[in-house]
C-alpha cells in the first residue's frame, strides 16, 4: 500500500497493486454520507485493431465495439438483472464509454462493501449470447439516432475529425449501423478477455470508510478469481503527423444559425516544459484574448459579428494539444480573418494572467465539497494519465508568469482546421 | 445544523449554519404573480443584470471582478410554481480561510450590486448592455427549436388544459418585439415593490456579520407582500389532446402528459416520488424494463414530476412507426399499476433509491438550500420528515395515487428522416 499525496489540498489517496495487477485507489471522506465506485478498463472507442489475448494475428473489430460490450456487460445469466440488484441494495449504477476507457460506476449511502463488490463481480461475469445481443442492436441504433440528431455534437466531432490525420478522435463512439448489426458474441468475448483483465483494469473509490478496509475487501473478492496472464496488448500503433486532415470544411444540418469551429494543432512536446503545464498555459493564453474577460470577445459581441460568447477549449488528445474556439455567426468570412489578425497580436498581461489563474485554483476547493465532484476530481487526474498522480493542483498553483511568456514566444497556428455548419437551408 | 428564522418588516432572512462546506451559498429568493408578458421580461432581467452593474460597466469588467473574487458569480433563475413566477437572485463564496480575508464580505457587496444597483442611466437601461442582452434572449428563442426535447416539451404543455398556466417559462420571441427599455425599467422596480422576499444562507458564518451586511443592504429596497401560491388540485375533468408536428430528424419525441386528481398532501409530498421511482425514474423502472429491455424499442424511457401542478410527465425518443406499441405499453404499464401488479420488492428499492436520494442532499450545500426554501415556501416537507415518512409508505398507497393518474397530451414531434 503506499500513498499518493493530493499536492496542496491536504487530501491522501491510498493506492495498492494486488497480485493480479488491479490497482485500487482510496480516497477517504469522513464527513460524507454517500460513497461513489469507478471500476474503469484502459479499453475505450479509439482501440478496433490489436492482438487479441491468446492470438497472434492484429484483427480489425466494428467500430462501436468497447461502446457495445459496455451495454452487454449489463447482461447477467441468471437471477436478479444487474440494476435489479444494485437497487436491492440501494445503489444507483451506470456506465460510461468515450475514447480511452470504459467505466462503470455505483454510487450510494448504504451496503457500501455489498455494491463495491457487485460492482467488481458483474464487471467481471460477462455472459453474452447471439439473442441478447441481437437484443442490444436495436437499443444502440435508437442510442446512435439520438446522437444524430444533435447537430452540435455532430458539429464537434467533424471538428475533431478534421484535425486528425490518422487518430480516431471524432469518429463515432457508438459505431454506425453496419457497424452495430455486424457485432457477434464471439467479437465481444475476445475484446473483453483481451481488456477486462484486472491488471488492464483500475478501481477508484471515494468513501467513508478506511482505506485499508475498502482494499482488503477488493482483495477478498479477487483471491477467488482466476484470469489469465496478461502481458502488453498489442495495440495497432497509430502515429499521428504534425499537419491537420481538412484545413477547411462545410457542412450542413439542422441549425438556425450558422457555426465556426476554429482548431489549432499543436505537438505538446515543442514547449519543452511539463506538458501539463504547457496545457494550462495555453488555456490561461487564449482564455485571456478570446474569452469573456477579452475586450475583443466583448467587441466582437457588440458589433454583432457573433452571437454569444466565444466558446473556448483547450484539450490534449494523444501528442497533441488541440485550441478550440466555437462560435456562431453569419459571417464566417469576417470571423476567420479577425481570429487569424488576434493570434498575430496576442495580449499577455500579468494582471490577466493572475485573475484567471485566481479563478482556475478556486474550482478546486469546490472539488472537495461532494463525493460525486472528488470522484470528478480523481478520475480526470487518471483520464489524463491512466493512474492517480496527485499533481494535479500544485501544477496550477506553480504557474508562473514568466514561464508563461515562453510558453507564449513559442505558440503559433500554422496548423488549423476551420470547420463551418451551416443551416439546411442553405444548401438547397 | 442549525437552523434560525429572522422576520423583519419587509423581509425575512433564513439561516442555516453548517461547518461540512468550504463555502457560503446566499439566495435572494422573490415571490410574485405573473402573466405571460412577464416570463420574456424576467428572461431579460437575468441578462440586464448580470451583463454590467453601476459599477462594473461590462461584461469584461463583471468578469474580472468574479475571477477576483475567487469565481463568485451569481446567478439569477427563474422558475414557475404553478400560478407564481420565482426569481432567485444566488451566489456561492467561498470562505475566507481558504482564500482570504474579507472575500465574504467584498462578494455580498458585488452580490448586492448586481441586484440593487443595475446599470441604469437616465430612466433607461445603458443603451450597449440592453442591445446586447435584447439580441442574446432574440438568439435563445430563435435557437430553442433545435434543443428537440425542450421544444417538444414545451409544446405539449401547450395542450394541457386550461387551468394550468401552459407557459413557456423562458418567454416569448413576439413578447420580446413589444417590450421597450423603459418598460424594463419598470417591471425592474416592480418586481422588488410586488415581491414576497425571503434571503436563505448556508455555511459557516458570523451571524451578526451576516445579518449586519444583509440588513444595511436590503432593508429600503425591499417591500411586505404575501405570496398567492397555491398547488394545483386539478378539478377539471380532463379529455386526451392529441397533436404532431414533424421536425427534420432521425428521431421522433414522446410526450404524454398525465394529470393527477385529488391529490393528499401526503401523496404530493410522500408517496409521489417513491411511485414515480417504480413508474419510470432509472433503469430498474417499469417503463425501462417492459419498453427498452425487454421489447428494444427505445434507448431511453423516463417518467418526471411536477409536484405543484400535479403533473406526469412521460418523455422518450421514438422510431416513429413504433408509436402506437409504445404508447400502448405505456398505458399498460400504468395500468398493471392500477391493478396493484406492484411487488413488495419493487416498493422497497423505490424507498431505498429515495434514501439515497435525500442523503446525497445532506452532503450538498444547495440542495439542503432549496429544499429548505420549498418546504418554507411551496409546501413540501422538510428533509428530516421526508426521510421518516419514506419508510411507513405502503403499496395500496401506491396503487392509490396510480388510479388518481388521467392521460391529458400525448404529443409527438415527428423525425422525418428515418420513417418515410
Amino acid at each position: 500500500m503506499n500513498k499518493i499525496k493530493l499536492k496542496g489540498l491536504n487530501e491522501t489517496v491510498v493506492h495498492e497493486v494486488l497480485d493480479n495487477g488491479l490497482n485500487v485507489y482510496v480516497l477517504r471522506k469522513k464527513e460524507f454520507n454517500a460513497f461513489s465506485c469507478y471500476f474503469i478498463t484502459n479499453f475505450g472507442a479509439l482501440v478496433d485493431k490489436f492482438i487479441p489475448i491468446n492470438e497472434d494475428e492484429m484483427i480489425k473489430f466494428p467500430k462501436g465495439i468497447a461502446h457495445f460490450l459496455e451495454h452487454k456487460m449489463f447482461e447477467q445469466e441468471k437471477g436478479e438483472t444487474v440494476t435489479q440488484k444494485f437497487s436491492s441494495l440501494g445503489g444507483s449504477c451506470n456506465a460510461f464509454t468515450n475514447y480511452d476507457y470504459t467505466t462503470y460506476y455505483v454510487t450510494g449511502v448504504d451496503n457500501f462493501y455489498e455494491n463495491l463488490n457487485f460492482l467488481i463481480d458483474y464487471v467481471q461475469s460477462p455472459y453474452f449470447t447471439d439473442d441478447n445481443v441481437k437484443k442490444e442492436q436495436g437499443i444502440i441504433n435508437q442510442e446512435r439516432l439520438m446522437i444524430n440528431d444533435n447537430p452540435y455534437r455532430i458539429f464537434y466531432m467533424k471538428s475533431l475529425e478534421n484535425i486528425f490525420v490518422n487518430y480516431g478522435y471524432g469518429k463515432t463512439i457508438v459505431g454506425d449501423e453496419k457497424d452495430i448489426y455486424s457485432i457477434t458474441k464471439e467479437d465481444l468475448y475476445r475484446c473483453y478477455n483481451t481488456f477486462y483483465n484486472p491488471s488492464n483494469m483500475s478501481l477508484l473509490v471515494v468513501s467513508n470508510n478506511k482505506e485499508e478496509d475498502v482494499i482488503n475487501s477488493v482483495k477478498k473478492n479477487q483471491e477467488g478469481k482466476k484470469f489469465d496472464r496478461l502481458g502488453n496488448i498489442k495495440i495497432d500503433e497509430v502515429i499521428e503527423p504534425e499537419n491537420v486532415k481538412k484545413e477547411y470544411d462545410v457542412i450542413y444540418d439542422n441549425v438556425i444559425k450558422t457555426q465556426i469551429s476554429y482548431a489549432i494543432k499543436i505537438k505538446a512536446d515543442k514547449f519543452l516544459i511539463d506538458i501539463d503545464k504547457a496545457l494550462l498555459y495555453i488555456y490561461i493564453l487564449i482564455k485571456s484574448n478570446f474569452g469573456e474577460i477579452s475586450k475583443f470577445n466583448l467587441d466582437l459581441k457588440q458589433k454583432n459579428i457573433i452571437d454569444d460568447n466565444i466558446q473556448l477549449g483547450v484539450s490534449m488528445y494523444g501528442d497533441y494539444i488541440i485550441i478550440n474556439l466555437n462560435v456562431s455567426s453569419d459571417n464566417e468570412d469576417k470571423i476567420i480573418e479577425l481570429f487569424n489578425k488576434k493570434f498575430n497580436d496576442l495580449n499577455i498581461l500579468e494582471e490577466d494572467f493572475n485573475l484567471i489563474k485566481k479563478s482556475m485554483i478556486s474550482k478546486f476547493v469546490c472539488y472537495f465539497m461532494s463525493v460525486g465532484s472528488i470522484m470528478d476530481y480523481l478520475y480526470n487526474d487518471y483520464f489524463d494519465n491512466k493512474k492517480i498522480t496527485g499533481d494535479t493542483f500544485i501544477k496550477y498553483k506553480e504557474l508562473i508568469f514568466d514561464e508563461f511568456k515562453m510558453v507564449v514566444e513559442k505558440f503559433n497556428i500554422n496548423n488549423k482546421s476551420i470547420t463551418i455548419m451551416k443551416p439546411l437551408k442553405e444548401k438547397e | 445544523m442549525k437552523y434560525k428564522k429572522y422576520e423583519y418588516d419587509n423581509y425575512t432572512v433564513h439561516l442555516l449554519k453548517t461547518d461540512k462546506f468550504k463555502s457560503v451559498f446566499v439566495s435572494l429568493m422573490l415571490i410574485n404573480d405573473f402573466d405571460r408578458v412577464s416570463l420574456t421580461k424576467a428572461s431579460l432581467l437575468r441578462r440586464l443584470l448580470t451583463y454590467s452593474t453601476e459599477k462594473l460597466k461590462d461584461q469584461t469588467e463583471v468578469t474580472k471582478k468574479v475571477y477576483d473574487l475567487y469565481n463568485s458569480e451569481i446567478y439569477v433563475s427563474n422558475n414557475i410554481h404553478n400560478n407564481v413566477l420565482t426569481t432567485d437572485f444566488s451566489i456561492e463564496i467561498l470562505e475566507d480561510k481558504y482564500t482570504e480575508d474579507g472575500l465574504l464580505k467584498n462578494a455580498l457587496e458585488y452580490f448586492f450590486d448586481t441586484i440593487f444597483m443595475p446599470n441604469i442611466i437616465y430612466g433607461k437601461f445603458e443603451e450597449k448592455n440592453y442591445n446586447l442582452a435584447v439580441k442574446n434572449l432574440n438568439d435563445y428563442y430563435n435557437r430553442e427549436r433545435e434543443n428537440k426535447d425542450t421544444y417538444a416539451f414545451n409544446r405539449a404543455c401547450e395542450l394541457l388544459d386550461e387551468e394550468h398556466l401552459r407557459y413557456n417559462p423562458s418567454g416569448y420571441k413576439d413578447d420580446l418585439q413589444k417590450i421597450t427599455n423603459e418598460s424594463m425599467v419598470d417591471y425592474y422596480n416592480d418586481l422588488f415593490k410586488n415581491a414576497d422576499s425571503n434571503i436563505f444562507v448556508i455555511g459557516s458564518f458570523d451571524e451578526t456579520e451576516i445579518l449586519d451586511i444583509i440588513n444595511n443592504r436590503v432593508s429600503k429596497k425591499l417591500f411586505k407582500n404575501n405570496n398567492n401560491f397555491i398547488l394545483n388540485d386539478n378539478k377539471k375533468e380532463c379529455k386526451i389532446n392529441e397533436s404532431t408536428d414533424v421536425e427534420e430528424n432521425n428521431q421522433s419525441n414522446l410526450i404524454m402528459i398525465y394529470k393527477m386528481y385529488n391529490l393528499t398532501k401526503r401523496e404530493r409530498n410522500v408517496i409521489l416520488p417513491i411511485f414515480n421511482r417504480i413508474f419510470g425514474v432509472g433503469n430498474n423502472s417499469k417503463l425501462f424494463k417492459d419498453i427498452r429491455e425487454e421489447k428494444s424499442l427505445v434507448y431511453d424511457i423516463r417518467s418526471t414530476t411536477a409536484r405543484d401542478e400535479g403533473l406526469i410527465i412521460v418523455q422518450a425518443g421514438i422510431d416513429y412507426k413504433n408509436k402506437d406499441e409504445i404508447i400502448k405499453s405505456v398505458t399498460r404499464v400504468l395500468d398493471d399499476m392500477k391493478n396493484a401488479n406492484i411487488t413488495q420488492n419493487e416498493l422497497e428499492d423505490s424507498k431505498k433509491f429515495r434514501k439515497l436520494i435525500l442523503k446525497q442532499f445532506e452532503d450538498d450545500n444547495e440542495s439542503i438550500l432549496y429544499l429548505k426554501i420549498n418546504s418554507i415556501l411551496f409546501k413540501s416537507d422538510d428533509l428530516d420528515k421526508m426521510e421518516k415518512e419514506l419508510e411507513t409508505v405502503k403499496l395500496d398507497e401506491i396503487v392509490s395515487l396510480a388510479n388518481k393518474l388521467k392521460l391529458n397530451v400525448v404529443y409527438i414531434l415527428k423525425g422525418d428522416k428515418n420513417n418515410e
